[in-house]
C-alpha cells in the first residue's frame, strides 16, 4: 500500500543523503570560484595590458572556454583526457578543474571590465595630488574596481552553484545523483517519489543560490557610486 | 577680507599685479609680493618666477601640435587667465604644467629650478602645483573628509588629527562644516568643486591650476565655487585660470594669456584686453561674448547662440561692473562639448 510520496525523505538517511549531496556540489563549486578568483584577478589585470600577443591569448581563451558548453568541456576532461593520457582523474577533481577553467576566464572578464570602467580622470585626478602610480592603483583604483566587481562575481557563484547539476554526467554523487539513487530505490514502495524528491532539489537549490543572489544585490545597491 | 590661511603673512587684496604685456614678467609681479611680504628676504635679490615656461611644445602621439613654442613667467601670487577658443590647447598647457602630459621639447621651472629633467620627481612637483578639473573627479567611494586626506596622509604622510583638523577648517570656509562625512554622490555640483578645490589646497600647493572649473555647474552654482576662488585670490595664491566666465576673469586677473591653435597669441591686463585687444583673433574671440541687443526678429528677444531655456538668469549688459552678481552665460552654441 503506497503510502504519500513525502515520506520517501524521512526513510532512512535519505534527506541527509540528499543534504550531502548538495554539500558536494557546494563545495565543487566554491572550491572553484576561489580557485577562479586567485586566478581570474591576474587574469583580468593582465587583460587591460598594453601587450597585443598577452591580450590576443588572453581574449582567445575567454572566446573559447565561453562558447563550448560546460558539458563538453566535463567530458573532455574526464573521459578524454583519460584516453589520450591515461591519467585517471576523480570525477570530482574533473569537475573541479573544469569550473576553475571556465570560473577564471569569467571572472578575468568581469575584473577586466572593472578595471576599464575606471575613467582616465580618475586617475588623473590622483597623480594630480602627487600619488605615484602603484598608490593610485591601491588607493583609487583597486577600490572602485571591487566595488564593482563584488556584486558580479557573487553572481557568478551562483551560475557556478547552479550549474553543478551537469557533473552528475561525469558520475560525480551530487545532489541530483542522490536523489536518482533514492527514486530507483523506492520506485515500488513510493511510484510518485520523484516528484518529491526533484521539489525537494528544488528548494534546496533555491536555499543555496537566494541568499547569495541577495547579497548581490546588497553589495549592488551599497556600492552603487 | 576673511583669509583661508594659506599664505598667513599675506597683506589682504593686493593691488593687481600687471605683467609686461609680453614677455618674461619677473619684475614688478615680484617686486610687489616682496614688499607686502614682511619675512621676504633681501629685496635686493629678484626672486626667480614661482613657474617659468621656455618654449614648450607639446605634441600629441598622433602628431597634432597642441602647443607651440608656448613662453611665459607667473609671479608669485600673480593670477594668470588663459582665455582662447575650445580646442585652442588651454587644458593641454595646464596639464603639461603638472606632468600630467610630457612636453617634447623647452622648459618648465618652478622657482627658478626646471622640471622637465628626466629625472623630475612628478610626485613632488605635483603636490607643489594642484590642480582643480572641469568635473571635480572626487573619488566616489570615499567621503568628503576622506578625499582631502587622501594625499595629506599617502603622499606627505602627515598625522592623521593634524590633516583632519586642516580639513574640517578649510570644509568651513567654504560653506562645507556639515559634509564631511557625505559621500560626492550627495553633494550637488557646487558642493563638489568647492570639495575639490579643498583637496587641491590640503596639499598646500604654491601655485593652483584650474581648468574650466564651473563649466559644469548650472548657472545658479557657480557663484558659489568663484567666491572661493576670489578669496583664494585675496590671500595671494598664485592661479592659472582657464575659464569662460569672462566677467570673472576680468576681475580676477593680473594678466591675460589668449591662446590659439596652441600658440601665446596676446597678453595684456585684463583691462586693455577686454577694451582694447590688438589680435583680430582675440577681438574675433570676445565678439562671441557680445550679445547683440535683441532684435524684433528672435522671438524670446535673446540674441544669438542663448539656449533659451528660460531658466537662465538675464544676461547682464556688459559695463563698467567687473564682477556683475549675475554670472555671464556661457554662448553654449560655440562650445559642442
Ligand atoms: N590625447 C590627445 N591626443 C590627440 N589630440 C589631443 C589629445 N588631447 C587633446 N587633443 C587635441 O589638442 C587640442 C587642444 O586640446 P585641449 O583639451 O587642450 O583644448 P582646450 O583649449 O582645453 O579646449 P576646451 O576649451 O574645449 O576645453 C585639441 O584640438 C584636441 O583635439
Ligand atoms: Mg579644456
Amino acid at each position: 500500500m503506497p503510502d504519500l510520496g513525502l515520506n520517501v525523505l524521512f526513510e532512512g538517511r535519505n534527506f541527509v543523503r540528499l543534504l550531502g549531496g548538495l554539500w558536494t556540489a557546494l563545495w565543487i563549486a566554491l572550491a572553484a570560484m576561489a580557485a577562479s578568483v586567485v586566478l581570474g584577478l591576474p587574469m583580468g589585470v593582465l587583460m587591460t595590458s598594453r601587450h597585443r600577443l598577452v591580450k590576443l591569448a588572453l581574449r582567445g581563451y575567454l572566446e573559447a572556454i565561453r562558447v563550448l558548453p560546460q558539458l563538453v568541456l566535463l567530458f573532455v576532461f574526464y573521459f578524454d583526457l583519460t584516453y589520450v593520457t591515461g591519467v585517471n582523474l576523480s570525477p570530482e577533481l574533473a569537475a573541479f578543474i573544469v569550473f576553475t577553467l571556465w570560473g577564471t576566464a569569467e571572472m578575468g572578464d568581469l575584473v577586466r571590465g572593472a578595471i576599464t570602467a575606471i575613467p582616465l580622470h580618475q586617475y588623473q585626478s590622483g597623480y594630480a595630488l602627487g600619488l605615484k602610480p602603484s598608490q593610485v592603483q591601491a588607493f583609487v583604483v583597486l577600490p572602485q574596481s571591487v566595488r564593482r566587481l563584488l556584486p558580479l562575481a557573487v553572481n557568478l557563484v551562483t551560475r557556478m552553484v547552479k550549474t553543478t547539476s551537469l557533473i552528475v554526467l561525469i558520475g560525480v554523487t551530487e545532489v541530483l545523483k542522490v536523489g536518482q539513487q533514492i527514486i530507483d530505490r523506492n520506485r515500488f514502495q513510493y511510484p510518485d517519489a520523484a516528484l518529491w524528491v526533484y521539489a525537494t532539489i528544488f528548494l534546496l537549490y533555491f536555499l543555496a543560490c537566494f541568499p547569495i543572489s541577495r547579497l548581490a544585490q546588497t553589495l549592488e545597491r551599497r556600492f552603487a557610486v | 577680507m576673511t583669509a583661508l590661511h594659506l599664505i598667513p603673512e599675506v597683506a589682504p587684496a593686493l593691488a593687481p599685479v600687471a605683467g609686461p604685456v609680453v614677455g618674461p614678467v619677473v619684475g614688478p609681479g615680484a617686486d610687489v609680493a616682496a614688499a607686502v611680504t614682511p619675512d621676504a628676504g633681501p629685496a635686493a635679490r629678484p626672486a626667480p618666477p614661482a613657474l617659468s615656461l621656455r618654449g614648450v611644445r607639446k605634441e600629441y602621439p598622433n602628431g597634432f601640435v597642441a602647443l607651440d613654442d608656448v613662453t611665459f613667467d607667473v609671479a608669485e601670487r600673480e593670477i594668470i587667465a588663459i582665455l582662447g577658443p575650445s580646442g585652442c590647447g588651454k587644458s593641454t598647457l595646464l596639464r603639461c604644467v603638472n606632468g600630467l602630459e610630457p612636453i617634447q621639447a623647452g622648459t618648465i621651472a618652478l622657482d627658478g629650478a626646471s622640471v622637465t629633467g628626466p629625472g623630475t620627481d612628478w610626485s613632488e612637483v605635483r603636490q607643489r602645483v594642484g590642480m582643480v578639473f572641469q568635473n571635480y573627479e572626487l573619488f566616489p567611494h570615499l567621503t568628503v573628509l576622506g578625499n582631502l586626506l587622501l594625499g595629506p596622509l599617502k603622499v606627505q604622510k602627515r598625522a592623521k588629527a593634524e590633516a583632519t583638523e586642516r580639513a574640517l577648517e578649510l570644509l568651513a570656509r567654504v560653506g562645507l562644516a556639515d559634509r564631511a562625512g557625505d559621500y560626492p554622490r550627495q553633494l550637488s555640483g557646487g558642493q563638489k568643486q568647492r570639495v575639490a578645490i579643498v583637496r587641491a589646497l590640503m596639499m598646500q600647493p604654491e601655485v593652483l591650476l584650474l581648468d574650466e572649473i564651473t563649466a559644469s555647474l548650472d548657472p545658479e552654482m557657480v557663484r558659489e565655487v568663484l567666491d572661493v576662488v576670489l578669496e583664494l585670490a585675496a590671500d595671494g595664491m598664485t592661479m592659472l585660470i582657464v575659464t569662460h566666465e569672462m566677467s570673472f576673469a576680468r576681475a580676477i586677473a593680473d594678466r591675460v594669456l589668449f591662446l590659439d591653435a596652441g600658440q601665446i597669441v596676446e597678453q595684456a591686463t585684463p583691462d586693455v584686453f577686454f577694451t582694447a585687444p590688438a589680435t583680430d583673433r582675440a577681438k574675433q574671440f570676445l565678439n562671441l561674448f557680445e550679445f547683440r541687443t535683441p532684435t524684433k526678429k528672435t522671438a524670446s528677444g535673446r540674441g544669438v547662440g542663448h539656449r533659451g531655456d528660460g531658466a537662465r538668469p538675464e544676461r547682464q549688459p556688459r559695463g563698467p561692473t567687473p564682477w556683475p552678481s549675475q554670472p555671464t552665460p556661457r554662448p553654449t552654441a560655440h562650445r559642442p562639448s
